[in-house]
């Protein structure tokens, strides 16, 4: 029977979705079971956190004298100059890495972290740019990385949804439930959201019941749904349909009564909560989304995406990025050092990054009227970086490039396809082979491109 | 013929039909959104948040109502669990999936519980006994006559819940989402 076959036969949700993993297993000996991703909305900054350019600082403020693309057209840039780091540079971890001193507690854990400074992604604008890291497609709706995790591999605990998003972006530039839609698969890869951005202490998933106030009442009544129901499949003969929606309710049964335990982070020590910077005004919001995602893939959720938002910063970089910086490092690092200690990084993966980078050069979309020191970068896909963690990853490196301004990706060239089919190639996948049928085609995460980054891998 | 389940749109326009509670008016173009004035529609990006259905007429068909592209409103959530296509692309046959998420949303969901209360109150109007109740009940969700000792089996289900209105309510309520409500055959 193969994979597709099996699913049509079977589309009813994660408990069958944990059977079909063991069932269907990987294609190769997987590296990594489980993989977080931390998504930084908006296009965080590589020359002011990650990728240190001498040339650039030195040129500061000098009038940007690269030639621009024909045709590139951006608000703000007439006049523009170089802009250099906004902040010190320092070298962390046993190696040395340079890195950004807006970061210190992520310079703790640096000797775990692989940077890719070559990545490079297709759009310039936010909501395709956006579509793409999420989906490999930046214009058509195709299912989100997380679906095709799913499909691929099935869930590991069958009270809870293989694939969670935590207080996803709905709003904003590019914000759209499409980023954890499963697009042309079966709705049981879909994302699961829970809670809103901003606000992750009352993250909780949609139409939980309250377990401890009808928790009886609520069971008696599926005992007698259950009852009803065998009498009808007696009726018209049983059917595996209506058997799987019977098992669904139990399904839910269990999950309200599991999940709100699992985001329970009362149940943490305060050690932990303090390593993750929860209590802490700055970063308490990211902090709970870190280690619920923690517990969240420690109770065996595949798939587990954390939204920050806010790293659009065309104007006023100087004093935004470090507000981002102080609200995402205690919590990122916290995690990685958590995650370790647990032993849980050795085969979970984690990826951190925005849509796409920013510009060496500076932009001003006051028209002259704010002082320079008001000014931002534009958005740049042609070279950022993002980094990995955990998961097969060869730890402490940094791989790949961009010229001496960080503008064009150079060497070790990372595209966004070349991302997803490391991703998948870690977890046991080839992206080549993991395909859907669909409109007389079969599809695949990574269309028809895509390389394994195999100098990064262990 | 092997039992189908209800569409989105089905499952929701049959609840507000069985609970009297649907507005039958036909025809016409699309409804339009009630939209908050202070929204600023020029950042769609926030319609699905802000918008609601028109208090005037959310209790129409489900085909009336308005669709967002990117998901649908929060009163039609069951569209969203209950494999409404994206409509950016083109869908030549929907999937129909099984998922705890959609038992979730009929267990719990504000919605099917506003539908089993009003059925409820439905059925406690007129008959005076209890076993007419049920067999009014049984006509009205499943549209056929009882069978042999199922008034019974229903009626001491609602003798064994507390409270007249929510035992009656919780009845309702199980019919509601029970496989022969939510599957043609």
């Amino acid at each position: 029977m193969t994979r597709q076959e099996f699913l049509r036969r079977s589309a009813c949700g994660f408990g069958i979705a944990a059977l079909q993993s063991m069932m269907a297993g990987t294609h190769h000996p997987a590296r990594a079971k489980r993989l977080i991703f931390l998504f930084m909305q908006g296009g965080p900054s590589q020359m002011d956190l990650f990728d240190y350019k001498p040339q650039l600082e030195r040129r500061h403020s000098q009038p940007f004298s690269l030639a621009l693309p024909k045709n590139y057209e951006a608000p703000g840039i007439r006049g523009t100059r170089f802009f250099g780091p906004i902040s010190k540079f320092v070298r962390r971890g046993q190696r040395g890495m340079l890195m950004t001193e807006m970061l210190p507690h992520l310079g703790g854990v640096v000797d775990d972290v692989c940077f890719l400074h070559g990545m490079h992604a297709d759009s310039e604008a936010h909501a395709p740019a956006i579509q793409q890291l999420h989906t490999g497609h930046s214009v058509q709706v195709r299912p989100s990385m997380g679906s095709w995790v799913l499909y691929g591999l099935g869930s590991e605990n069958r009270n809870l949804p293989g694939f969670i998003t935590i207080c996803p972006a709905l709003g904003g530039d590019g914000g759209t439930p499409q980023l954890y839609g499963s697009g042309f698969l079966p709705a049981s890869y879909q994302g699961t959201p829970l809670g809103r951005s901003g606000d992750a202490k009352n993250a909780r998933f949609g139409y939980l019941g309250d377990a401890v106030r009808t928790g009886d009442d609520q069971r008696r009544q599926l005992d007698f749904l259950a009852a009803l129901n065998l009498r009808d499949a007696e009726r018209v003969g049983i059917e595996a349909e209506l058997d799987a929606r019977v098992a669904s309710f139990e399904l839910a049964f269990r999950m309200q009564m599991e999940a709100p335990t699992v985001l329970d982070l009362a149940r943490e020590t305060e050690a932990t909560k303090s390593l993750y910077g929860i209590g802490e005004k700055e970063t308490d919001n990211f902090g709970r989304q870190s280690l619920m995602a923690r517990r969240l893939v420690e109770a065996g959720v595949r798939f587990v995406q954390v939204t920050d938002g806010g790293w659009d910063h065309h104007g006023k970089l100087r004093e935004a990025l470090p507000v981002r910086c102080k609200a995402v490092d205690k919590p990122i690092a916290g995690l990685i050092a958590d995650l370790k200690g647990r032993g849980l990084l050795e085969d979970t993966l984690l990826i951190w990054g925005g849509e796409f980078g920013r510009t060496p050069f500076d932009q001003d979309l006051s028209q002259g009227k704010a002082p320079a020191s008001d000014r931002g970068r534009e958005h740049n896909p042609r070279g950022f970086t993002m980094f990995l963690a955990g998961g097969g990853v060869k730890p402490g490196i940094a791989h790949g490039a961009t010229d001496d301004f960080g503008w064009d990706a150079v060497q070790g060239k990372v595209h966004i396809h070349d991302l997803h089919a490391t991703m998948l190639h870690l977890l046991g996948l080839d992206h080549e082979r993991l395909t859907y049928r669909y409109t007389g085609r079969d599809y695949r995460l990574t269309d028809v491109f895509g390389h394994v980054v195999k100098e990064i891998l262990l | 013929m092997s039992p189908r389940r209800l569409e989105g749109e089905t499952i929701r326009d049959a609840m507000l039909a069985i609970s009297g509670q649907l507005d039958p008016a036909s025809g016409g173009p699309s409804l339009p959104f009630w939209v908050p004035g202070n929204m600023n529609l020029g950042k769609p990006e926030f319609l699905s948040d802000n918008a609601k259905l028109d208090p005037a007429t959310n209790r129409r068909r489900s085909i009336y109502q308005p669709t967002v592209r990117k998901g649908q409103v929060e009163e039609m959530d069951v569209l969203n669990l209950f494999d409404f296509p994206d409509t950016n692309q083109i869908t030549g046959a929907r999937s129909t999936t099984t998922v705890p998420t959609q038992a979730l949303y009929l267990m719990n969901a504000p919605f099917v519980k506003q539908q089993a209360t009003a059925l409820a109150n439905l059925t406690l109007q007129g008959e005076r006994t209890a076993s007419e109740r049920v067999r009014k009940l049984i006509r009205r969700v499943y549209a056929r006559a009882p069978e042999s000792g199922e008034v019974d089996r229903l009626r001491s289900y609602a003798a064994s819940l507390p409270g007249r209105a929510e035992a009656w309510e919780r009845l309702c309520h199980t019919l509601l989402i029970s496989n022969e409500f939510l599957y043609r055959r």
